[in-house]
């Protein structure tokens, strides 16, 4: 779990600054639309490059999300029951069942991504391949799958977490 | 053939009154008749299936069997062909060059060969105007402020830009709004039918600046195409030369009959004098064609120069 | 039949706690199978469908939620409702109330709201007597004035969903919100008077002018921004989406600048919560799109449609019907499932049946507000317990006690009364 750790570091290490930028450069863009359309020198494309980047901006998100086990779910298994046992079971059987969705979504998403890489797809002012944003799926999906082996490595030791907990961290 | 089919047929533009939506059930229903009902044909309307980027992606990929489109530039830049401003000059021009023999057919066809995509015809809507509210121009000067939503298909918001406008891209679904609030002046390079039927409470004047035809094509996806033998192939083939000779004999008549309808509900007509035209002619044609040769290929522009013809 | 067994996965996925996210794509995974149709080639349907320039606002005003908290604006904000009411216990309640409301119409979102709101108001309201469930229960449901009051991002979901223009949407649960907002307020009035010992003492009418009015002066770059947001949309200098852009663009320097309480730090969480929020919104989207794409294409609303139309003869009816399905898939789902699997199966009913698009966005917006604090799936009154710091067994009863007297009535008057939602797109001109 030691190089997971890092690992897991690591991505957050880039993945927050990418955030950042990616979130004011949109804020920015925007502005930048407002102002040119007044003053009469509306810039065309800005909106083309503002979807590719917002793109990744939703799936990196989603994927720290993922981390932080923050993906909106119903605590319903905790409202009917006070058996931690039944609470255990439900987690690994809600687990499993995640992370073989996530595989099938890594296909989806690949297949899509492969499409767009091989049949060039592209914007229609800058001319830039779509498959630059498309790939962002894909990545999210490769994310989704190690966080949700790191959630059942830990349901199946035993640890009880909850949605949002802080603790939510690889060791 | 017994084989049985149930194929989507679909537009990302026209509802169910519209004169598009009338020849998405028409070409439906020519196929399910010679068809004997074999072959199902089922119809969705403007939006049921998405925008215009996405509908596109599912032809190419089958899931969407067959449209009714404004041909799409994101495969292939190319496509924009058929987008070239000033590239046919008058109705007589127009259905020669984008008819059945015509030349604009032997430009895209191979190119929907090459994204994969069975070309029928051209489905001719009409000529494009400038629909505006408050004011209207008919010249470079006259346009300079205004701006205008435009298609982000190439080489359209640079023809307005030529023009003297200011091309804004917006949704389809926003356009309303942002006439209504003053976010832009209006709508650009649409046969009068749409501001017509969906501005005209907010547009004053449409002014026939003819900058682009507008004419939207009969697809399939190859796969499904060749997937069919020969009988099958002639059902849907004979019904799509139906769907587009009788749009050839309406077309102008049902322009017509929208400009006459936009004129009563209180929409100013503007034809620009052959003067005002020639001078946007000059324009858009330094400037937009160079910029087409490089984004096209000068192979395609070539055929362009051969072709098009000399303003009137 | 593929539809039923696709919406029954969902309902046990999500009870047995499966992320929201993975019932879906498990509902679209089934539908696949079901219709025959390629799932993989069907991604391009979720990705281009998120793809919109219109739901970039959704971040944005998201993002701009997070900066008010950071950045001392919602603090300023309840301290200047809290000097109008004068501090009274009735007064309290009213304020958290009123609080929401104007904080919602800067934020796109009840979850803002509650974090700021309440961590600022539930221990102050304590000291006044009121118990914390009850508090937390206010809050919940207070909160969700955020997408009544616009901007709203459940809203833009809809508009985009629907097909509808946003601006539109936006006018049409302004009625509703101002309505909810008094019945709260009148509801809270009698809780203190029947069981809290009747009001406390108002501060003085002097006392109150002069706090008001130097609260109010603090609050200025504030109460700005709606003035800013809502009139650049209405006004025509931006789309709802540049409105968003301007309102983070303006929240960073009132935070950094004006009222010094915003840091480097805080704008980079403010950005990042957003992202995190909003992708866990748009990764959801993508399969919801996806899975109403293949029903489309199968014809379910159609068939939906017919069945209601045939099984009930009475528009009215088929209202109430589609009101209790609506209340019960919102205990069931959260707020961004019920707008992308359920707005489009029930736009063609209500077509038929002579409800304007507008005015049904009214009506799935005041049905959220019940079905986001409903259990089992219940984020928002989730939320509100976590920061009221009390258990879900202290809030349900006073929760179902807004729900019943003050967001039901809210949405049946919606319902059935149609220019409560109507009035205001009818009057600046969206609708005829
Ligand atoms: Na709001
Ligand atoms: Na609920």
């Amino acid at each position: 779990m030691h190089i997971l750790g890092k690992i897991d570091a690591l991505l957050v290490r880039v993945i927050h600054p990418v955030l950042i930028v990616i979130g004011l450069a949109v804020a920015l863009m925007l502005v930048i639309g407002i102002l040119t359309r007044m003053f009469g020198a509306p810039v065309f494309g800005l909106e083309e490059i503002m979807l590719l980047a917002i793109m990744w901006f939703y799936m990196l998100g989603a994927a720290l999300a993922s981390r932080e086990r923050s993906h909106l779910s119903a605590d319903f298994v905790r409202v009917i029951s006070k058996n931690p046992k039944v609470w255990r079971v439900a987690a690994l059987i809600s687990t499993a069942i995640s992370l073989v969705i996530a595989v099938l979504f890594s296909t989806w998403a690949w297949a899509l991504f492969s499409f767009g890489l091989e049949r060039g797809q592209s914007t229609p002012v800058f001319g830039i391949p779509w498959w630059i944003s498309q790939s962002s799926l894909f990545v999210a999906s490769v994310l989704f799958i190690v966080y949700l082996v790191r959630d059942l490595i830990h349901e199946i030791r035993g640890d009880d977490w909850q949605s949002g907990d802080p603790a939510a961290e690889v060791e | 053939s017994d084989k049985k089919y149930k194929l989507v047929l679909t537009s990302e533009a026209g509802d169910r009154e519209s004169v598009l939506g009338g020849a998405l059930r028409d070409w439906a229903s020519r196929i399910e008749e010679s068809s004997d009902g074999r072959i199902r044909v089922n119809v969705f309307y403007q939006g049921e299936l998405g925008g215009q980027q996405e509908l596109f992606d599912q032809l190419v990929k089958g899931n969407v069997h067959m449209m009714i489109t404004w041909p799409q530039t994101s495969y292939d830049q190319r496509i924009g062909a058929n987008y070239i401003p000033y590239l046919v000059m008058g109705w007589e021009d127009a259905i020669e060059s984008f008819g059945r023999e015509g030349w604009v057919r032997d430009v895209l066809e191979p190119i929907y060969q090459d994204i994969g995509l069975k070309y029928f015809g051209p489905f001719p809507e009409g000529f494009g105007g400038i629909a505006t509210k408050g004011r209207y121009a008919t010249s470079y000067e006259e346009a300079q402020g205004l701006k205008v939503r435009s298609q982000p298909i190439f080489p359209l918001p640079q023809t307005l830009q030529a023009m003297g406008f200011q091309a804004v891209p917006i949704d389809w679904a926003e356009v309303y709004t942002s006439i209504q609030t003053g976010v832009v002046d209006g709508d650009s390079s649409n046969v009068i039918y749409w501001d017509y039927e969906y501005f005209r409470d907010q547009l004053d004047y449409f002014v026939q600046s003819s900058h682009n035809f507008s004419s939207y094509s009969l697809l399939m996806n190859s796969g499904t195409w060749e997937e069919m033998d020969d009988e099958d192939r002639g059902i849907i083939d004979s019904a799509a030369i139906a769907v587009i000779d009788q749009q050839f004999e309406n077309a102008k008549a049902e322009d017509d009959k929208w400009i006459a309808a936009a004129q009563e509900a209180g929409m100013e007509y503007i034809v620009p004098t052959p003067e005002q035209k020639a001078a946007w002619v000059e324009r858009v044609r330094a400037e937009v064609w160079p910029q087409a040769e490089e984004a096209l290929g000068k192979e395609i522009m070539d055929v362009v120069r051969a072709n098009a013809s000399v303003p009137e | 039949m593929g539809a039923l067994i696709a919406i029954i996965a969902v309902v046990v996925l999500m009870m047995i706690g499966v992320p929201v996210v993975f019932s879906f794509a498990t509902m679209t995974l089934i539908l696949s199978i079901a219709y025959d149709v390629d799932i993989s080639s069907l991604m391009t349907t979720g990705f281009w469908s998120v793809n919109s320039v219109i739901l970039v606002a959704l971040p944005l005003f998201v993002m701009t939620g997070y900066l008010m908290q950071s950045g001392g604006i919602a603090r300023r904000l309840v301290e200047f409702v809290e000097a109008l009411v004068g501090r009274s216990r009735i007064g309290m309640g009213t304020s958290m109330v009123v609080t929401c409301g104007i904080f919602g119409a800067i934020s796109g979102t009840a979850s803002a709201a509650v974090a700021s709101v309440g961590s600022i108001m539930i221990d102050p309201m304590e000291k006044h007597g009121y118990a914390r469930g009850y508090t937390s229960a206010l809050l919940g449901i207070s909160s969700l004035l955020g997408l009544l009051i616009p901007p709203s991002i459940t809203m833009i979901l809809y508009a985009v969903v629907t097909r509808q223009s946003v601006a539109a949407c936006f006018l049409a649960t302004v009625g509703p919100g101002i309505l909810l907002m008094i019945f709260l307020s009148l509801l809270n009035r009698l809780h203190v008077s029947r069981k809290l010992g009747g009001d406390t003492e108002k501060a003085p009418w002097g006392q109150r002018l002069s706090e008001s009015a130097s609260a109010g002066w603090r609050a200025i770059p504030a109460l700005l921004l709606p003035v800013i947001i809502l009139g650049g949309i209405y006004g025509g200098f931006a789309t709802p989406t540049e409105a968003a852009a301007i309102s983070v663009a303006l929240a960073i320097p009132i935070g950094l600048f004006v009222y010094r309480e915003q840091t480097l730090r805080g704008i980079g969480e403010a950005v990042i919560n957003a992202a995190t929020t909003t992708g866990v919104i748009m990764i959801i989207l993508v399969f919801s799109f996806v899975a109403s794409r293949i029903l489309t294409l199968e014809r379910v609303p159609q068939d939906l449609t017919d069945l209601l139309l045939g099984t009930f003869s009475n528009p009215l009816l088929i209202l109430l019907v589609v009101n209790i399905f609506l209340i019960l898939m919102g205990m069931i789902m959260d707020d961004v499932s019920v707008i992308a699997i359920i707005s489009p199966l029930m736009v063609p009913v209500m077509a038929e049946i002579g409800v304007d698009p507008i005015h049904f966005a009214a009506i799935i917006g005041t049905s959220i507000v019940i079905g986001a604090n409903s259990p089992p799936m219940a984020p928002i009154l989730f939320m509100a317990c976590r920061v009221g710091r009390v258990g879900m067994s202290e809030v349900i009863s006073p929760a179902f006690y807004f729900m019943a007297f003050a967001a039901f009535p809210v949405m049946l008057i919606t319902t059935y009364y149609s220019p409560l939602a109507l009035f205001l797109p009818r009057l600046l001109g969206f609708i005829q």
